[in-house]
């Protein structure tokens, strides 16, 4: 029941990103077919870009474009290009696997990164170390991705010559996008996870574990970890939506091909139909993970369980 | 000399705060032999928690141990590695915490938790393991302890909670077990179970017990000796019936005065004029709450009479569950009853409009129990009293602060707290700006919610005769909720005795605490510590 309740919101939020997009990109001066022919260089009559509107469907009321999309969309129909005349769906299908490498990659990346700091600058040996620990995430909190990735590529293309600019392939070109992409993830998840670290510590349940003689890493395994993980992967879902933006950047910067790049195009040509496919597929992705992690907090938590009926 | 199982010499610890040092315990010796209770008793800030923690080795990082030395028959611990600390705790020194509510790690399973030392130290085998963690369930006295052992804290009660932890300290058969304030977050009843439990495997395990507590009456019926500390000094230390009953020093004979189940009764019984109406009338009071579809709803409140003359008090007794704060939210207007009426001087509770809401809110004040919760963190000591005469547009502002440096001086806070703010100040310090604020805007009724359980007897003392001269300055009338019978004796002129919302037994203090007639009204006052042994001719 709690789960089908929870599929049911996932879905009118699908529902709600796709009518939004819809009803901005209706409200945007000109469109995609005017962008794409009105250019003088083409030669075109007014009357033969009316013909194109007539094609493309630009040219009937607002409300039967929204249900045919929607309609279309539920059939699993993205419509076409209007820049490129492709199939939608094809060049999301295409642009795809790039993007969940190099976003997987990032995540994973700055999960790696996270946890071991935020367990150093709780449970870590040495004052220095602590501190030290605890003053990285903010500092790497405030730094844009894009000036990062700038200078990842000065410092390991330019100065040691580690990763070509131009030409990586395969691991090589998958290293510094990232790691741009993962620092604006990493650094605010290390802070979660130190706050919560520190919050949990200070509960009195720590004191009389200690006292049936627990060292600090079955204090930390055992019974802090789990206790600190809920605000951790809270903070988790939501900087889903961080990769994303963070896969738009990096993939400009760094001269990639995928999602990311396939928006700023899209955008830019305002090709309405893959944009619109392209916030339907995000917002597919940001409901379907934050629904996972909302039925794991049951999982872990057994306070959030359900009473038996 | 040898034979101490526990042996401290002449410890000194300091608390360090931003660079100022403050002496915690200043040359402090004790010991303890098997199967002995000790009772470490003092206020809060006497410096008996540090001596707790320094035995155990689990001292705030700011303290600083100076000197002297703690043994565990031939062990030295003062100095010890982490590594001995590890195999010493658990093993041979067990912990029974202070609040049970949140001493169990929230995502294990309450057997996991007893069977961590196990894991820990002995290397027992998984189906061990499993057999003793169940036979200890048994051994602290919970039903059914295959079901109890896969359940989660939450599921279970405070008193249970505690049991676990118990159980849990007691698992390896330790030589020394310190018990810090094991039940001052309990009810008396629970209480009174948990420290029988104590003192049961005391003696079957033959364990020598470091109780820590406020209370003498606890400490009066449970310790064999007494070390009455105070200010990180020892008072004075020795058997327990020789200390109570000579003491030596005036702090130990405060602190016997103090406890209110030792004190006498001084309240002078009160001539009501039956021709005046009495202040608050509540009749067949009854409030329900929904339970789900289908099921009968849960009455917290059934069928509840009684009636407060002008300038008494009232107490509503009772354990948690019992409804009692059901009964004081309904008489402040908070919550509306299913049935039954309540009226305060003029007003019909029930049924208010908006004007009348505003008058009836200034008639009738709450002091809550929290003294941490209830004062807002961010306002001064002086802005907070100021609220209710803000909020009921009460005089000019100069005339305000007259009001309010009135109101402080009332409560005997001196000049200078107007500008603290409330993290500043201590638990009972807190409890008379509470008091100030409910008294500033001079109400005829002031509901005191558990007003001074959270705090030591000292301080509970103190506020209850704060209470008792405001009242007979001001012809205050008070509603008095408690599960502590002792202070309803002491406090009280009336009572009303609840169990799960319905009223046992009710009449006037004197005659219910003589002659109680009701079972249950019987075993709370037999669950008061040191109630068993009041007038007893031999201490």
């Amino acid at each position: 029941m709690y789960v089908l309740r929870r599929i049911g919101q996932a879905v009118l939020v699908v529902f709600i990103a796709f009518t939004a997009t819809f009803l901005l990109m209706q409200a945007l001066p000109g469109d995609g077919i005017l962008a794409r022919y009105e250019s003088p260089d083409l030669g075109l009559t007014p009357a033969q870009i009316e013909e194109l509107r007539v094609l493309y469907g630009a040219d009937e009321p607002i409300w039967r474009q929204y249900l045919t999309t929607l309609g279309n969309f539920l059939t699993g129909d993205f419509g076409t290009s209007i820049q490129t005349g492709a199939d939608v769906s094809e060049l999301v299908v295409t642009a795809l696997p790039a993007t969940v490498v190099l976003a997987g990659t990032g995540f994973l990346l700055a999960v790696v990164v996270a946890v071991p700091l935020a367990g150093l600058a709780t449970f870590g040996p040495f004052g220095w170390l602590q501190s030290l620990m605890r003053s990285v995430p903010a500092l790497f909190v405030s730094i844009p991705a894009f000036w990062l990735a700038i200078m990842l590529i000065q410092i390991f293309s330019f100065r040691l010559g580690w990763v070509p600019v131009i030409g990586a392939e395969g691991l090589q070109a998958l290293i510094l996008p990232a790691l741009t992409i993962s620092v604006p993830i990493s650094a605010p998840l290390a802070q979660v996870l130190i706050r919560s670290l520190d919050e949990v510590l200070d509960r009195p349940f720590v004191g009389v574990v200690r006292a049936r003689g627990a060292s600090e890493w079955w204090l930390l395994w055992r019974n802090v970890a789990k206790n600190a993980l809920i605000p951790a992967i809270t903070i988790a879902g939501v900087l889903f939506g961080e990769l994303v933006a963070g896969a738009v950047i990096t993939e400009e910067v760094f001269g990639r091909t995928g999602l990311g790049s396939l928006t700023v195009d899209a955008v830019g040509n305002r090709d309405i139909p893959v944009i619109q496919a392209v916030v339907v597929l995000t917002s597919i992705g940001f409901v379907v993970i934050n629904l996972i992690i909302d039925l794991l907090y049951p999982v872990i938590d057994p306070r959030l369980r359900r009473a038996k009926a | 000399m040898a034979e101490h199982v526990l042996d401290i010499r002449n410890l000194t610890v300091d608390y360090e705060t931003r660079g100022t040092r403050r002496r915690a315990v200043d040359g402090v010796s004790l010991h303890v032999e098997p199967g002995e209770v000790l009772g470490v008793v003092g206020e809060s800030g006497s410096g008996k928690s540090t001596i707790a923690q320094s035995i155990i080795g689990l001292q705030a990082p700011n303290a600083h141990i100076l000197s002297g030395s703690v043994r565990l028959r031939n062990t030295e611990l003062l100095g010890a590695s982490k590594k001995m600390w590890r195999q010493v705790r658990g093993t041979r020194i067990g912990l029974i915490p202070q609040d049970p509510n949140n001493s169990l790690n929230p995502l294990r399973t309450v057997g996991a938790s007893i069977a961590e030392p196990m894991l820990l130290h002995s290397g027992q085998q998984q189906g061990s393991v499993r057999r003793r963690v169940l036979a200890l369930l048994e051994m602290v006295g919970i039903p059914e302890p295959e079901r109890r052992a896969r359940q989660y804290p939450h599921e279970l009660s405070g008193g249970m909670k505690q049991r676990v932890l118990i159980a849990a300290a007691v698992a390896l058969e330790p030589e020394v077990v310190i018990a810090d304030e094991p039940t001052s977050a309990l009810d008396v009843t629970v209480q009174r179970r948990i420290l029988d439990l104590i003192d049961d495997l005391r003696s079957r395990m033959d364990t020598a017990v470091v109780l820590i507590t406020h209370d003498m009456g606890v400490a009066r019926e449970r310790a064999d000796r007494l070390l009455v500390m105070h200010d990180g000094r020892e008072e004075e230390s020795g058997p327990t019936r020789e200390v109570l009953a000579i003491p030596k020093r005036d702090y130990t004979r405060t602190l016997i005065a103090n406890v209110p189940a030792m004190a006498l009764r001084t309240r002078p019984k009160i001539d009501v004029d039956e021709s005046v109406p009495p202040l608050v009338e509540v009749r067949g009071l009854t409030r329900e709450f929904a339970r789900g579809r289908r099921s009968v709803p849960f009455r917290a409140v059934d069928d509840v009479s009684f009636v407060v003359p002008r300038g008494t008090t009232h107490a509503l007794v009772g354990e948690s569950g019992s409804g009692k704060t059901t009964i004081g939210r309904l008489l402040a207007g908070f919550d509306r009853a299913s049935a039954g009426s309540i009226r305060v001087a003029d007003h019909d509770v029930g049924s208010l409009r908006n004007g009348e809401r505003k008058r009836f809110r200034r008639a009738v004040q709450l002091v809550y129990q929290n003294p941490f919760g209830s004062l807002d963190p961010r306002q001064s000591v002086s802005s907070i009293v100021a609220e209710p005469l803000r909020n009921f547009g009460i005089g000019s502002g100069a005339e305000r602060e007259a009001m309010v440096a009135e109101m402080l001086d009332a409560v005997a806070l001196p000049e200078q707290y107007a500008n603290r703010l409330p993290r500043e100040l201590s638990g009972g310090q807190r409890q008379r700006v509470a008091i100030a604020r409910a008294l500033v805007a001079e109400p005829d009724l002031v509901v005191l919610d558990e007003a001074v359980s959270a705090l030591d007897v000292t301080v509970q003392a103190q506020i209850l005769r704060l209470l008792e001269k405001l009242q007979r300055e001001r012809g205050l009338t008070y509603i008095f909720i408690s599960h502590d019978l002792a202070v309803v004796r002491q406090i009280s002129d009336s009572v009303t005795v609840l169990k799960e919302g319905i009223q046992v037994e009710a009449g006037d203090t004197e005659t219910l605490f003589t002659d109680p007639q009701h079972p249950y009204t019987q075993a709370l006052l037999e669950a008061v510590p040191g109630w068993t042994l009041l007038g007893d001719p031999s201490i």
